[in-house]
């Protein structure tokens, strides 16, 4: 039995539900990430002005090791389905895999009746793109050029082929958030997307567009754990430079 | 039956004493005498000639005449149809007074127009009790009205002679109080009018009138005749000439014979008789203050009704008695032009009353096509520039503004095409050229260098080994990974000739192989189902590594095409991870790699693992070899190419190396030499953004 | 409706996590990530179902682009007919792998290679900061130690800084991000876990 393992997840679960329950009336205090705050104004634009938004969610399936950032573009999908639902055009929703244009698509759906709009809700919203990851980002290129979107969310596990589609939301003068878990797809979003989230920012997107109890605990649990981790790594280093491991 | 009065509204027979009828209440005697001369009713545009009316105290009168008067308003109930002759005009016409004449004796009467010999008999005797309240006039605010009753024989004629049907008020029968001594006959006469007929007698201020149930004429509504109602105009009968009195001289004929007297005619009722008339009623103190300058309106010329020799002056009428009048007297106004509504109010409470409703044209239906109106509106000139000017702002609030879209730079394009056209020459042209100028990486001269593991590992497996390879990398990455594979597949192949069990976990991992196996490695000449076998696509992908790896005849029981692959001469009865000599994934991912190592390395026992990954996921897979969970790793072109100096055979490293390197070189110039310009431009344009 | 789903998902993925731990639970947990499996397949079903939707959609309305929705469900169908007729392994079959679809995907990573290029030569324009500096410097000088000369390659470059690079720095970094990613991972799976956060819809 891997007890390190299990400790370790259980611990992460109690401090979960214990800061869920503690945070839960004080609003949570988050950092500002720039990247975050233009995407907020670009979706208000872009409901404003009656474009388009599209939320792609990366070709990977939720089967996978990096099947949490899929989850968490699920989730910020379910609050910018709310947030346009009105919207002139609505947002489209799409993945790179079968199961998770699936989920999109019951995402976009909840969305739609969450905010009292489940009649303006199309099933064609939600789309499979491609069964590949470049097939897919040339999926999304296309709808980014012909379906008048003005705002570009990438959110997902991500390759490099991600740079195409930061390309072609530049051609449309269109505002992209690129955020992957993948660090060369992040490298390439730096190099080409005008907004990317580095490293585990994406994670935290979710909490900035609708912040909620868990949201703001489980940020918490993740810098505790990772201050965890750093006086793991450096009391494991200098046992081992001493000699004692 | 003598003296008995038959009702001209019910019919029913009264005594002649009744003012109004016992059964209807209906006044039996209409007030008014025929309308003649000053006696007419007012005609549009005529002023009415002012009268001195009595100044008694107007409450007492009204009182007295609250005393007889009937319940209901008599000109309420139907009518018959009235005489066309004024009744109060008639008589204030007989008796040929004016108002100015109450306080002069010596006025002329004036001599009121009368249109009927009834309505002229009868002005004598008008004139007679107008006379003497001529004369008494001067005394109406010093003396008290008399409250003595007159006889019936003393009335007046023009009392007399009022219809049955006369308006009455609605004024409940009120006991007469013990001072007001009254007969019998003359009970029902108000007091006001009984002071007519009597010699001016010294009255108290203190002495109310007590109307027999009647209100004084001046809170009467007015004859018709005052506001000038045409004699065509039906009447009701309270208004109308009474029934002819032969007793009653005839009203003189007026050269004005439809003009109408006025409704006060000077010199008409004396000081005294105005006392009497008033008496009973609170004046106003206009009305008071006005009885003094009675006597010099006395000398004013009377009008010409009067000066036709009626008894009874036209009177001014007061502007507060003027509001009080009839509607019809608004209505019936024949001088205006418009057309008369002929039509009597035969129900209701407004019988007797005429013009009130105005008719409906064409007939009672009522029209249900509304009159259509103009919907334009009438506004000035500079309301509709203001108007306009105000659509403008409005407009412009509401029409959206264009963003200013940053224009697609021509210089984008063009620095686009010119990567382009760089890279196609420069990459493409020594690609075809076959040229082998840039050197090779060369081998050896690391320490742990990955390249050195990997075909250490290769040499160590024995020969004719099952070996089990894993085609994990998508069809974009097809000729990075077949130029990094070849060269220790040759190798493999070459040395060792294995047995190779082929799985993919990707839907095109199957194709990828077979191409693989038919054109990279075609000088091998590998053939399908007798050197290796194709176990297909491993469903689920990532997913079904680590049931694969735990059971892979469970999970896939047969090859690709279908056939028993586990049995085959290929695998020779194998059936666990373990039983392979190697296994080799070709991935271009890390995530991927890491997977088949963290899922199949517990399963794999002694088999040897190497993965030959792109250039990109080398430095995440490093570490794997450097802690021993893989055995070897070739890790993009350079790698491939130290292995193919290995081989000691130029292969696709060789081919691809002058023109990877060349691309390379190109690359980190343009990078260099763009990012330098760029960069300047970019300073440029954050001073020129902060300066604004 | 919504709470059994709910009840289903937590349960499924308690199971599944707790397997991993506990021995005890690993048959159920194999059974369960069959059944996944399976799902996953059949949603590879309905994807390509969605995917003749949504283009047939835009035939249909004429909208932009409906001249290569014609032509990918053209493709689409013919090659559904021809790998029922001809089986995934007839040679003709194979050729349409290898004369189609590697090339068009390759073409996809040339051009990703034009892309990539452009975008590091503006980057300095779109983000003027220190850290763009020094990543446009580290992917220049990393490109170039990959590279050889005509007359050698420079030993000391290719030798020791690139390998260092790759292997302190970058690997350091990625490992850091990696570890982010992981503890991302494991906090948004509890979410889910607890109900927190419902990507199979509802409120």
């Amino acid at each position: 039995m891997n007890l390190i393992g299990l400790s370790l997840v259980g611990f992460s679960a109690i401090l979960l539900l214990a800061l869920s329950l503690i945070k839960r009336k004080s609003p949570p205090k988050l950092r500002v990430i720039p990247a975050l705050t233009r995407l907020y104004r670009a979706i208000s634009l872009s409901v404003e002005d009656g474009t388009r938004l599209f939320i792609h969610l990366g070709p990977n399936s939720l089967l996978t090791p990096h099947g949490g950032a899929p989850l968490a573009g699920l989730g910020m999908l379910r609050h910018l389905t709310e947030r346009t639902s009105f919207s002139d055009r609505p947002p489209i929703a799409a993945a790179g895999e079968s199961s998770l244009a699936l989920l999109a698509q019951d995402t976009l759906e909840a969305g739609y009746e969450a905010a009292g709009a489940g009649e303006y809700y199309q099933p064609l919203s939600g789309r499979l793109t491609g069964m590949t990851p470049f097939s897919a980002a040339a999926g999304a290129m296309s709808i980014i050029r012909d379906e008048d979107v003005s705002a570009s969310i990438l959110i997902g596990h991500f390759g490099v082929e991600a740079a195409l589609m930061a390309e072609a939301a530049e051609r449309q003068n269109a505002f992209l958030l690129g955020a992957s878990d993948d660090p060369a797809s992040q490298a390439a979003l730096y190099a080409s997307a005008p907004e990317v989230l580095i490293g585990e920012e994406l994670y935290s997107a979710g909490a900035y567009l609708g912040a909620t109890a868990s949201h703001a605990a489980s940020l918490t649990v993740q810098d505790i754990l990772r201050w965890l981790i750093i006086i793991a790594l450096l009391a494991g280093s200098a046992m081992k430079l001493f000699g004692m491991i | 039956m003598a003296d008995m009065i038959k009702c001209s509204v019910c019919g029913e027979n009264n005594p002649a004493d009744n003012e109004f009828c016992k059964n209807c209440q209906s006044r039996l005697q209409s007030l008014s005498g025929p309308s003649k001369g000053d006696n007419a009713p007012l005609q549009a545009g005529q002023v009415p000639t002012k009268k001195v009316t009595s100044e008694g105290d107007f409450s007492e009168t009204l009182a007295d005449d609250k005393s007889s008067a009937p319940s209901t308003l008599t000109w309420m109930t139907p009518q018959e149809s009235a005489p066309e002759k004024d009744g109060l005009a008639f008589w204030l016409a007989e008796t040929g007074q004016s108002p100015a004449s109450f306080s002069d004796e010596t006025a002329a009467p004036v001599q009121p127009a009368a249109s009927t010999p009834e309505a002229s008999s009868s002005n004598a005797d008008k004139s007679d009790w107008l006379h003497d309240l001529q004369s008494g006039a001067s005394t109406f605010d010093e003396t008290p009205v008399d409250q003595t009753p007159i006889s019936s024989d003393e009335r007046p004629d023009w009392l007399k002679n009022m219809d049955a049907g006369a308006a009455s008020f609605e004024q409940k029968p009120v006991e007469q109080p013990v001072s007001q001594s009254q007969s019998a006959p003359a009970s029902d006469v108000p007091d006001w009018l009984r002071t007519f007929g009597e010699p001016p007698a010294p009255s108290t201020p203190s002495a109310p009138a007590a109307p027999s149930g009647e209100m004084p004429q001046v809170v009467q509504p007015l004859e018709p005749a005052d506001v000038g109602i045409s004699p065509a105009v039906d009447m009701p009968d309270w208004l109308s000439s009474p029934e002819p009195d032969e007793s009653e001289p005839q009203p003189q004929e007026s050269g004005q014979a439809s003009s109408a007297a006025p409704a006060f005619a000077d010199g008409s009722l004396s000081s005294g008789d105005v006392d009497a008339i008033f008496g009973s009623l609170q004046m106003p103190d206009w009305l008071s203050s006005a009885a003094a300058p009675s006597q010099p309106l006395a000398s004013e010329s009377p009008p010409p009704a009067a000066q036709s020799g009626a008894s009874i002056a036209p009177a001014d009428l007061p502007s507060w008695v003027q509001a009080m009048r009839p509607v019809e007297a608004t209505l019936l106004d024949t001088n205006s032009g418009e057309s008369v509504d002929s039509v009597v109010e035969m129900n209701g409470p407004l019988a007797g009353l005429q013009g009130v409703l105005p008719a409906m044209p064409g007939g009672m239906k009522p029209s249900y096509r509304p009159e259509s109106h103009s919907i334009k509106l009438n506004a000035s000139e500079e309301q509709l520039a203001h108007s306009a000017l105000l659509e403008q702002i409005l407009a412009e609030e509401t029409t959206p503004v264009p963003m200013k879209s940053p224009s697609t730079i021509l210089s984008q394009r063009v620095l686009r095409w010119v990567i382009t056209a760089f890279l196609f020459l420069f990459v493409g042209g020594i690609f075809f050229a076959k040229t082998e100028i840039f050197a090779l990486p060369s081998r050896g001269q690391l320490l742990n260098d990955e390249t050195e593991a990997t075909i250490s590992v290769m040499d160590s497996i024995p020969e004719g080994a099952p070996v089990l390879v894993v085609f994990d990398y998508e069809p974009s990455l097809a000729g990075e990974l077949e130029a990094v594979g070849a060269p220790l597949f040759n190798r493999l192949l070459l040395l060792k000739h294995p047995n190779l069990a082929i799985v993919s976990t990707s839907p095109t991992g199957s194709a990828l192989a077979e191409r693989f196996m038919s054109t990279t490695l075609k000088g091998r000449n590998y053939q399908r189902d007798v050197q290796y076998v194709d176990l297909g696509y491993l469903a689920g992908g990532l997913a079904g590594v680590y049931d694969f790896a735990q059971n892979p005849t469970k999970v896939m029981p047969f090859g690709a095409d279908g056939s028993a692959v586990w049995n085959s001469s290929v695998l020779q009865g194998k059936t666990r991870l373990a039983e392979f000599s190697a296994v080799i994934v070709l991935t271009d991912s890390a995530e991927a790699g890491r997977v088949w190592i963290e899922q199949a390395g517990p399963f794999r026992g002694n088999a040897s693992f190497v993965v030959i990954s792109s250039a990109q996921a080398g430095p995440m897979l490093m570490p794997y070899l450097q802690s021993a969970q893989i055995n070897g790793l070739v890790a993009g072109l350079n790698s491939a190419a130290k292995v193919e100096q290995a081989n000691g055979q130029p292969g696709l490293a060789r081919r691809y190396w002058d023109a990877y390197s060349l691309g390379l070189l190109v690359a980190v110039a343009f990078m260099f030499l763009g990012g330098l310009w760029n960069f300047f431009l970019g300073l440029q344009a954050r001073r020129a953004q902060e300066a604004k | 409706m919504r709470t059994v789903a709910v009840v289903l998902a937590v349960l499924t993925g308690l199971i599944v996590l707790v397997g991993y731990f506990v021995p005890a639970l690993a048959g159920i947990q194999t059974i369960l990530l069959s059944w996944t499996i399976i799902l996953a397949g059949t949603a590879t079903v309905v994807g390509v179902f969605n995917l003749i939707s949504v283009h047939g959609n835009k035939i249909t309305h004429r909208e932009k682009g409906s001249v290569y929705s014609t032509l990918l469900l053209f493709s689409l169908i013919a090659t559904f007919i021809f790998g029922i007729g001809l089986g995934p392994d007839n040679p003709n079959m194979q050729m349409l792998v290898s004369a189609i679809i590697v090339p068009v995907e390759s073409t996809l990573m040339a051009l990703l290679a034009v892309t990539l290029l452009y975008a590091g030569i503006r980057l300095l324009r779109r983000r003027t900061d220190l850290m763009s500096i020094i990543f446009l410097l580290t992917a220049a000088l990393m490109l170039f130690a990959s590279a050889t000369l005509p007359f050698g390659e420079i030993s000391p470059l290719n030798n020791w800084i690139r390998p260092w690079v790759q292997q302190v720095l970058a690997l350091g970094g990625t490992r850091g991000i990696l570890i982010g990613v992981a503890l991302g991972t494991l906090t948004t799976g509890l979410r889910v876990l607890f109900g927190a956060d419902r990507p199979y819809g509802g409120k």
